[in-house]
């Protein structure tokens, strides 16, 4: 199934997602969720032995108002 | 060059970046571009699927964080991919962000640096590539 679709049925949810179809650049186009959870190292954790290729990705917004990031590294 | 289109109201500018070892493993992930962050940074688990054993690491750095001071693996991942640009051998801090900053990790200056950025705020553009 197309990612974009994907992302809207598991709406505000961690995806865990084993891609099927690139395009030219290796961007994925379709795939198929192998897990998704409101809980981010539930998904961490099920990737750990899979050797296909995956898209891991929060599929929400981001909240606007409230809400300030300050990242490190 | 390369370019997406991002929403300036967002909090982050949020991207998608492809890591790959030298196993031929790969991870799409989504981090946040950060051009004020020295290294690029991802999780410690998505680096062990890869095939990397960031416990091994001889290099660390320091980070500090809201909670205190805290040390990191620094590995060197095979090669990460945005949009069209990719680049071989890039240094790499493991390490977990919070959950709620809804992304994996970070694309900071140990990949940014090999390239011409723009961001275009007013217009929401963000162009990236080699000169």
């Amino acid at each position: 199934m197309n990612i974009e679709k994907l992302k809207k049925r598991y709406k505000n949810e961690w995806l865990l997602i084993k891609i099927t179809k690139t395009d030219k650049q290796d961007r994925p186009i379709e795939g198929e969720v192998l897990l998704h959870s409101k809980n981010r190292d539930e998904i961490y954790e099920a990737q750990k032995n899979i050797k296909d290729y995956l898209y891991i990705a929060y599929s929400g917004e981001m909240p606007k108002k409230g809400f300030a990031v300050a990242f490190y590294g | 060059m390369a370019k997406i289109n991002f929403d300036p109201q967002s909090p982050v500018i949020a991207i998608d970046i492809t890591l790959e070892s030298e196993r031929g493993i790969k991870r799409r992930i989504r981090v946040a571009l950060d051009t004020g962050a020295t290294y690029t940074m991802i999780p410690w688990e998505i680096a062990e699927a890869l095939g990397y054993k960031p416990e091994m690491s001889k290099e660390k750095v320091t980070l500090i964080t809201a909670s205190g001071v805290e040390t990191a693996p620094l590995i060197e991942i095979k090669k990460i991919t945005f949009l069209a640009e990719g680049l071989n051998n890039v240094p790499v801090v493991c390490h977990d962000l919070p959950p709620k900053s809804y992304v994996t990790g970070l694309l900071g200056s140990s990949f940014l640096r090999h390239f011409k950025i723009t961001i275009d705020y007013p217009k929401g553009i963000f162009e990236i590539s080699r000169e």
